[in-house]
């Protein structure tokens, strides 16, 4: 059984210092969050030893560097696997001889046909890189890696470039490495998705330094506006139950903090089980009485706690609280004008969408 | 009939140095391909000196070396007995140095087309750096090592001013085709210098013919 993961680094990057201080669990995935610069990716090549940090000490079992006894273990002596954004498949060798390189330098014997089968590569043994679809390439890095029997896996931003099908596609197999494999993983994403979907834990990054650490539920509140990057959509998360579903119309009834919000779908999952719903702050309208004869289905009463209006823009975002919980929408600074929003006014948010990502 | 003699010493000095070239430009044009330090630039200036430092530079500056007074020239006497300047190994070892930058330059930019990812995904997989050039980086720079063979062989053939140099005009020592050619053209024997001449340039297009086509064909270091 591998040994907890010890960090304690400091490294100078351009205009940013990474400093973690920090240990990370050894079961499941941990995944570090946080905007495109943050240090994320910098992260993972320190820990590899493909970048040596300025001072600190990384420890798994061993110790892998100590700036003051001089420890550097070079990353090819170092229990990892690593799989990266864009597969770096071997462009000369077929698929077959891809995961063979792998096997016959793994420090112990790993079941080839069956990691072929549980990545379903069967049919692609003996084509080379240069033809294979985004999604079959991840599918074959990620069982490269695993053939190569690490005792820790780092995966850095391993669905990026997909679309979302394909990302949906190729998440089951991530969670099998967890499940099956039984190996450790530290993500990489900046993906709200991603992070609700696979993570156990969450490291937050900002500026190089840990913001916060802990599991997926303590963080969950934090995740919002403030820290995501531009490319994902401004959108407020919350963990509910299912409580309900009705099936002639495919909807799930979710109970969030006490209101509950019709989600469109069918979920396997049976009710009193958890979810995770994501409501995009573009996706909800502002109303001062709750509605009638309208087609949206959720409208969620609550208080304005804020509203910061960026007079370069046509939007203000308005953050408002039911409950114990907070909820943020854009609307346009116009109509915050025309229905004299103001902190403490009774607002019915009426929310056009809901996503959810479910959590296995 | 043409003296077959400088023809056949040709082609044995181009192999030789291409041999030799390959042992030694390899580690270098690997290193230089890996290299983050600053003293790269100082190394790369120094190997790709000779092209266009004048042969009789080098060709000097080598002929005070070989001397037999000197350190190198000295040494090799003792081991030999025979003298550095105008012998067969005086101009090999002219040759390795004058081709230096034929056979590192095309190797280095082939290495380098390979990329540090290539190599760290590798690493990743617990492969040694030995192992990683084995296995991944030379099979993917098989197009590097035949351009650079092929251009450093092409290059030794073609060599004048520094053989001339180090190596004067010894038939069946140092008296190569470019040689020849020039020693018939001053005893007017323009019948012969056609011959070797007409050899060299048929020979030294179908090089640069075969380097581009096979370019051509395989754009992509894949499969």
């Amino acid at each position: 059984m591998s040994d907890k993961l010890k960090i304690n680094i400091l490294k100078k990057l351009g205009r940013i210092t990474l400093n973690v201080n920090q240990t990370l669990p050894s079961k499941g995935i941990t995944v570090i969050f946080g905007p495109s610069g943050s240090g994320k990716t910098s992260i993972l090549k320190l820990l590899s030893g493909f970048m040596r940090p300025d001072s600190g000490i990384i420890q798994m079992n061993e110790l892998w560097y100590d700036s003051k006894n001089k420890v550097n273990v070079p990353a090819y002596k170092r229990p990892i696997g690593y799989m990266f954004q864009d597969g770096r498949l071997f462009p000369h060798l077929n698929v077959l001889q891809n995961l063979e390189f792998a096997k016959k330098r793994a420090s112990k014997a790993m079941p080839l046909d069956e990691i072929i089968s549980a990545f379903e590569l069967e049919s692609l043994l003996s084509e080379y890189p240069s033809v294979l679809s985004g999604g079959e390439t991840r599918r074959v890095a990620l069982a490269r890696t695993v053939l190569s029997a690490p005792e820790i896996l780092f995966l850095d931003e391993p669905l990026i470039g997909l679309d979302r099908a394909r990302k949906r596609s190729i998440i089951p197999f991530i969670e099998n490495l967890v499940k099956k494999f039984d190996i450790p993983c530290i993500y990489v994403t900046h993906d709200i998705e991603e992070v609700c979907r696979l993570a156990d834990h969450v490291m937050l990054l900002s500026s190089g330094r840990v913001k916060d650490f802990g599991s997926l539920d303590e963080i969950l509140p934090q995740l919002d506006v403030a820290t995501l990057d531009t490319d994902t959509k401004l959108s407020s998360l919350f963990s509910g139950m299912i409580i309900s579903q009705d099936k002639e119309f495919s909807m799930i009834n979710v109970d969030i903090g006490g209101a509950i919000i019709k989600v469109p779908g069918v979920s396997r999952r049976y009710s009193g089980k958890k979810i995770f719903i994501r409501i995009n702050a573009d996706d909800i309208s502002i109303a001062l009485v709750p509605p009638k004869k309208i087609s949206i289905q959720n409208c969620i009463e609550a208080m304005i706690v804020g509203i910061s209006v960026d007079v370069q823009s046509p939007y203000a975002l308005v953050k408002a609280r039911f409950s114990d919980l907070e909820i943020t929408a854009r609307i346009t600074r116009a109509g915050v004008k025309s229905l004299k929003l103001t902190e403490g006014k009774t607002i019915y948010m009426l929310i056009k969408s809901v996503s959810f990502d479910s959590h296995l | 009939m043409p003296d077959l003699s400088p023809i056949l010493l040709s082609l044995k000095l181009a192999l030789l140095t291409s041999f030799v070239l390959l042992v030694i430009g390899l580690p270098i044009a690997y290193a230089l391909s890996i290299w983050k330090s600053k003293a790269k630039i100082f190394v790369e200036s120094l190997v790709s000196l000779p092209i266009i430092l004048p042969p009789t530079v080098i060709g000097f500056y080598l002929l005070i070396l070989f001397n037999p007074t000197s350190p190198i020239g000295s040494f090799w006497i003792n081991i030999t007995g025979e003298s550095l300047s105008f012998s067969f190994f005086g101009i090999v070892l002219a040759s390795v140095i004058y081709s230096l930058p034929f056979m590192v330059q095309p190797l280095q930019s082939a290495f380098e087309n390979v990329g540090f990812e290539i190599r760290e995904a590798a690493a990743s997989l617990r492969a040694s750096p030995l192992d990683v050039f084995i296995k991944i980086v030379a099979p993917l720079s098989k197009r590097g090592f035949l351009t650079a063979s092929i251009l450093t062989f092409a290059h030794t053939l073609g060599e004048f001013g520094i053989i001339l140099m180090v190596g004067g005009n010894i038939p069946g020592r140092t008296k190569v085709m470019s040689i020849a050619i020039y020693e018939h053209v001053e005893t007017l024997d323009y019948n012969q210098a056609h011959i070797l001449s007409g050899m060299l340039l048929v020979f030294s297009f179908c090089v640069l013919f075969l380097i581009y086509t096979f370019n051509r064909r395989h754009p992509l270091n894949v499969g």
